[in-house]
């Protein structure tokens, strides 16, 4: 398996500075890999799509525009309705 | 940006009733995090373990989602460069709790294995916050302090101490050793008690004596190990 990546501009000179590249990068696909399979392992199917979908909920929060102020209000008016009930 | 960089594990977001009770600890932590006393930093797996705990309990889907998406847009978000670590936790509800710390820099790291919150840890930050801000300021004609607060040497004296309170001190606050703690004396006396009750105690416990938490009290020992609220 071999991959392209693009590079932005200001990283290349630094890149090409690294001696032994393959390997590290190499060693640190290695361990994304592991953690991958851990996440897939530890983590139920339904649990991930929820943490997915709680990205796309979260951009549409942003593009509301709310305040810190009024995320907080509504963080805890949820997690005083989730906290009370366990 | 906040100076400290905190990890909260589940069970102290999710700590049920202690997490709504304003006297809690744990409540006292998401409303410092709200003050923006330091910032909340989560993971991928952070988000999914929440996730996981949530629907465990029974939630809506929906709610879940919100819950989730509110502390993705009020935390930091953590991205796990490295996932190896020389030695993992011994519960493995831990491990994405300590990649995150370790992976986003985290200067806390609250309830690995199911502790609470070390409460003399805050009393002593606190403690160490309110001396270093509460100089008192200027004087006026008769030599008083324009502004009340502490003078230089109390500021020295605790800050020297990191914010531990002398004996004297402790007798003018709540102390929950003189209630909860069972017995109070020498460390002889204490593992007297304990020799003497042998079978009150846990299987696993080899003595009595415990060391009072957040004092200097010297010679002073508690048979039980107060972590939360011990002097206040």
């Amino acid at each position: 398996m071999s991959i392209t990546v693009e590079l932005p501009p200001e990283m290349e000179e630094r890149v090409r500075q690294i001696p032994d590249l393959k390997e590290r990068v190499t060693a640190f696909l290695r361990d994304q890999a592991d953690c991958e399979e851990w996440r897939q392992r530890r983590y139920s199917a339904k649990a991930r799509t929820i943490a997915e979908e709680s990205l796309a909920e979260a951009e549409a929060l942003k593009a509301q525009g709310l305040g810190r102020g009024e995320l907080f209000r509504r963080f805890f008016e949820l997690h005083d309705r989730i906290t009370r009930a366990l | 940006m906040p100076a400290c960089r905190a990890v909260l594990d589940t069970n102290v977001v999710l700590a049920a009733q202690r997490a709504t009770n304003p006297a809690s600890p744990n409540r006292e932590i998401l409303d410092r995090w709200k003050l923006g006393e330091f910032a909340l930093l989560y993971s991928a797996d952070i988000i999914n373990e929440y996730g996981e705990k949530l629907l465990e309990h029974g939630f809506s889907e929906n709610d879940v989602r919100s819950y989730l998406a509110l502390v993705r847009l009020l935390g930091e978000r953590v991205d796990i460069a490295f996932f190896r670590l020389r030695r993992y936790p011994g519960d493995a509800d831990d491990i994405a709790f300590v990649l995150c710390a370790l992976n986003g820099n985290a200067t806390h790291l609250d309830a690995v294995c199911g502790q609470a919150v070390a409460a003399p840890e805050t009393v002593r930050e606190y403690r160490m916050l309110l001396y270093g801000t509460g100089e008192h300021k200027g004087l006026d004609e008769a030599g008083r302090p324009l502004r009340r607060g502490f003078s230089a040497q109390q500021i020295q004296a605790v800050l020297e101490r990191k914010g531990r309170l002398t004996r004297w001190q402790m007798l003018r606050c709540r102390v929950r050793y003189f209630s909860d703690g069972a017995a109070l004396g020498t460390r002889a006396f204490i593992n007297e008690i304990f020799a003497a009750r042998r079978e009150h105690f846990g299987a696993k416990r080899t003595s009595g004596a415990r060391p009072l938490r957040g004092v200097d009290a010297t010679g002073l020992f508690t048979m039980r190990d107060l972590r939360v609220d011990a002097i206040g």
